[in-house]
């Protein structure tokens, strides 16, 4: 029995099979020909950018007096900066190139007359803009720990971390993309949504420093869980309840966002 | 006769906009039936039920001998799709636009890239495989299209307008390739804006207009039972001729007016002539020719099929 055989024979729909993701994942795979200089510039130039201006020279400034951070502002910044590009990365290519695929060129529709289904394909979707992150963020990790800012084991486990925080931007923009018909939202999107949240993150203080309203909203942005599960983890300095908040929070980003993105996909391309 | 498709009282709605009325078919297989008619009749929203991907409204439709709503995954691994666009990925070689597109058949890689040079001899783009999809040509893109619907071998080939946009060549070209396709028992499900085209092609055919279907059969009985023999065109200086609505009217001819020109249905179109002459109706331009599906459309809606 040929592969096509043994899907056509499948008596029952299955919305999920892990070939079809698999498959799906195989196909982006030979794309990454054209996207390897994002992952590269991402993971290795804008690290040691962002590390030579702010950790180094504002760090000097900041580290010149005795700081209230309790480290090192390079230690300090060095994880956050980590998080917030995954939550730039997840949402800029959760906006216009998700659209293409969707939309301009077509690659989803041409997909989902095959045996992939919407779900394999929302799921794939977000998993390979998270995959793709990944790739990135083992480099920022490599540079960050070329700076000298890795001071535990646990530090290994920064890459995965920033994932989720890409994941968890990724899925609900996704969700929104995938119902838009065009990209006029996108940049308020990117300036009012993405550019706040790096700021106002806690990457670059903390957001206690911040008034008690806007320090609250900070705590309700997975932003802020990402930096503070990176710092954690960078410092070694983890707490079971907080630690868990940091993942189980972003998570639900991804869920609702995931089943968002397929109901999108459905809507747009499967009425 | 086994089929490949049947649909019963099929209908698609948006919303409170109903695309396609209750319309009822069967695609026997090895077959090439072709959906005929303008835009907006409802052949797009049909062609997307049977592909799985758009769900039925109401009625019942069989694909391969399976449901779509329960077997959709099982339906697509047996479909071949050429859709409208040629939704190709820029970032691959022709190649890999093939040997991907069969992993998500689950189809193997060794298997997948056999399939892939071979029907890229059979699209005759072999001498182009390791080049980007971007330079090659409206008709190597089609193509290309047509060898990515085949990489499954699939059982029914979906194809939404094929040749819309393309030279002669081209056309002739593909034709031919998906003739050979049905010489090896492939069913088509064919739609498409060129009478020409489903007469080529076409074993059997319906006329969708307004999400129904006007007429079916095979072409020769469509013409047979819907059309004259043959067809007079007639040009006149003011476009129009006033005498020719009432010799039409007292001899019994039906005739079409269209913006550039009027059709006169007749079975002899020699005599048809003569006969408007000696009424005194004459005309600056005629043409006879045999009567095609074109003609069927109009004298079934009163238009043209392209408008």
């Amino acid at each position: 029995m040929t592969a096509v055989e043994r899907i056509a024979a499948q008596s029952a729909e299955t919305s999920f099979s892990r070939s079809g993701l698999l498959h799906f994942f195989e196909y982006q795979f030979v794309r990454l020909r054209t996207g390897w200089r994002g992952i590269v510039v991402t993971g290795v130039f804008t690290p040691v950018l962002f590390l030579l201006v702010m950790g180094l020279g504002l760090g000097e400034l900041v580290d010149r007096d005795a700081n209230e951070l309790g480290t090192s502002y390079l230690n300090y910044i060095g994880p956050g900066l980590l998080a917030t590009t995954a939550m730039q990365w997840g949402s800029q290519q959760a906006l216009w190139p998700t659209m293409a695929e969707i939309r301009w060129e077509g690659g989803y529709k041409a997909a989902l007359v095959t045996p992939l289904t919407v779900a394999e394909l929302a799921a794939g979707h977000i998993g390979w803009i998270s995959a793709r992150f990944f790739m990135a963020g083992v480099l920022f990790s490599g540079v960050l720990a070329g700076f000298g800012i890795a001071q535990s084991w646990w530090f290994l486990l920064t890459p995965l971390a920033a994932t989720l925080t890409c994941a968890a931007f990724a899925a609900p923009i996704a969700a929104f993309t995938s119902l838009q018909g065009n990209d006029h939202l996108f940049p308020l999107i990117m300036r009012f949504v993405v550019i706040p949240l790096l700021l106002f993150s806690g990457a670059f203080f903390p957001i206690t420093n911040l008034p008690a309203v806007l320090e609250w909203i900070a705590r309700l942005t997975p932003s802020w869980h990402g930096v503070e599960l990176c710092r954690d983890l960078s410092s070694g300095d983890l707490a079971l309840g907080s630690t868990a908040l940091h993942i189980l929070y972003p998570l639900a980003f991804v869920l609702v966002g995931y089943i968002g993105t397929k109901a999108g996909i459905k809507k747009t391309l499967g009425t | 006769m086994t089929t490949a498709l049947s649909a019963v009282d099929l209908r698609k709605s948006f919303g409170d906009f109903e695309a396609v009325k209750g319309i009822s078919f069967e695609v026997p297989t090895g077959q090439t039936f072709s959906i005929l008619g303008p835009n907006g009749a409802g052949k797009s929203s049909t062609m997307k039920m049977v592909t799985t991907v758009s769900p039925v409204t109401s009625g019942s439709l069989t694909v391969l001998g399976m449901d779509p709503t329960t077997n959709g995954r099982a339906i697509r691994a047996r479909l071949g799709v050429v859709p409208q666009e040629d939704i190709l990925d820029s970032e691959m070689t022709v190649r890999e636009n093939l040997v991907m597109y069969s992993r998500y058949f689950g189809i193997s890689w060794a298997d997948a890239r056999t399939k892939a040079d071979e029907l890229l001899k059979f699209v005759q783009l072999a001498d182009r495989a390791g080049d980007k999809v971007e330079p090659l040509s409206g008709g190597m893109k089609r193509r290309l299209t047509i060898a990515r619907a085949l990489v499954n071998d699939p059982s029914l080939v979906l194809l939404d307008e094929p040749t819309t946009g393309l030279d002669p060549q081209a056309r002739h070209l593909l034709w031919d390739r998906l003739y050979q396709l049905k010489e090896q028992g492939v069913s088509l499900l064919l739609t498409t804006h060129y009478m020409d085209e489903a007469e080529q092609l076409a074993d059997r055919l319906i006329i969708m207009d307004n999400g129904t279907i006007s007429a079916e059969g095979s072409p020769t009985q469509l013409i047979a039972e819907h059309c004259s023999k043959e067809v007079v065109e007639l040009r006149f200086d003011n476009r129009t001729s006033p005498e020719l609505q009432s010799v039409a009217e007292q001899s019994g001819l039906r005739i079409e007016n269209l913006p550039d020109r009027t059709l006169v249905y007749a079975d002899d179109g020699d005599a048809a002539l003569s006969h408007l002459a000696e009424q005194g109706v004459h005309p600056t331009g005629t043409l006879i020719r045999r009567a095609t599906l074109e003609d069927v459309f109009l004298a079934l809606t009163g238009r043209s099929l392209n408008e």
